[in-house]
């Protein structure tokens, strides 16, 4: 096989597997947002978060 | 553009990137509280404490972690991360995250500089997989959030500053956090970005995706003299013609500033297939003169 054609052929598969990636975060972003509440367990986070002032 | 204009635009955007996700002013004044609206519910990719008195948005790390504790799979946040991360990759960690942009500062103290071992580079891998994901999980305890210099500085002084209530309940976790950050803020005057290359476990996620980002780097070889002017200029001491789209690489776009105009940001679906391994690009030169 030809550099060119190497260089072609990794070409495409980093744009197949961008899309994949592309893809595949937004459904899990959007599985997230509808199976978990996400709001909630964030702030729950937020006022618990004793470590980060050092007390705990 | 020039180095100085790349140089000033992204210091004026850090600077932006430090202010807009901690600007809940009121949450210094009369008495001191946390902003618990919408806009918490999101957690860009950057290094910026959600227990700090004015921040608006929630940390990544920290959430993810309390996710662990709950014994949830944090789907939201990692979908988020790896989303911003298939796009520009760790473009956040050079142009906003105001931990990064502390240590450049520091970092533009005048004393003798040193290099960072190698090796130490996989230390953020380590810190994501046992003290982000791991330990929280079989701890239920947010481990990465103990250790955090960033939060120490913007939630732990300010927080005891403003209450001082908490002072009282100050313990030996407060006075350990204290000394990571003086030590942290010490090593980043002498090495460029350490925490960034071999703490920080945002960078270690965003970073696994810099080689197949939509956002890249790419290098023309037939331009490149291999002078090492972005090696020199790079804030994480980047050989940028061996390897452009490195994943400690954080898209700060300083060394598309090159004399010889070698270096350049490119998409992914850039027409020409871009060259970016240095051994082929040598190797295209051997073949092309023969």
């Amino acid at each position: 096989m030809t550099l060119e054609k190497k260089k072609k052929l990794s070409w495409a598969k980093k744009n197949i597997l961008w899309s994949i990636i592309t893809v595949g975060s937004v459904a899990i972003t959007l599985f997230g947002i509808f199976s978990q509440d996400v709001r909630e367990v964030i702030l729950n986070g937020v006022i618990l978060c004793l470590s980060c002032i050092g007390i705990g | 553009m020039s180095f100085r204009a790349t140089f000033r635009l992204r210091t004026i955007v850090q600077i932006l990137g430090f202010i807009i996700p901690n600007s809940y002013i009121s949450g210094w004044l009369t008495k001191p509280h946390l902003y618990t609206g919408s806009a918490k519910a999101f957690a860009p990719p950057i290094l910026n404490c959600y227990a700090c008195p004015s921040a608006f948005t929630s940390c990544p790390i920290g959430s993810i972690q309390h996710f662990m504790v709950i014994k949830a799979i944090p789907y939201y946040l990692l979908g988020v991360m790896i989303f911003i991360a298939a796009s520009i990759g760790r473009f956040t960690c050079g142009w906003i995250c105001p931990f990064g942009f502390l240590q450049d500062l520091l970092y533009r103290v005048r004393t003798p500089k040193l290099h960072l071992p190698k090796f130490l580079h996989y230390g953020r891998y380590l810190f994501l997989v046992m003290t982000v994901f791991l330990l929280p999980f079989l701890l239920s305890n947010t481990v990465f959030c103990k250790i955090c210099p960033q939060g120490t500085l913007s939630a732990g002084i300010t927080q005891v500053l403003l209450n001082p209530e908490l002072r009282e309940l100050i313990g030996t976790l407060f006075w350990r956090k204290i000394i990571i950050l003086v030590i942290v803020i010490t090593l980043a005057i002498f090495i460029k970005r350490i925490f960034c290359r071999s703490v920080c476990p945002i960078g270690a996620l965003l970073g696994l995706f810099n080689r197949v980002s939509l956002l890249r780097l790419a290098v023309d070889y037939e331009k490149c003299t291999k002078c090492g002017f972005c090696k020199k200029i790079c804030p994480v001491d980047i050989n940028v013609y061996e390897n452009p789209n490195s994943a400690d690489c954080v898209r700060c776009g300083l060394c598309t500033s090159c004399p010889m105009g070698a270096v350049k940001f490119t998409t992914i679906f850039a027409n020409e297939p871009i060259v970016e391994n240095a051994d082929i690009a040598i190797h295209y030169n051997q073949t092309s003169k023969e």
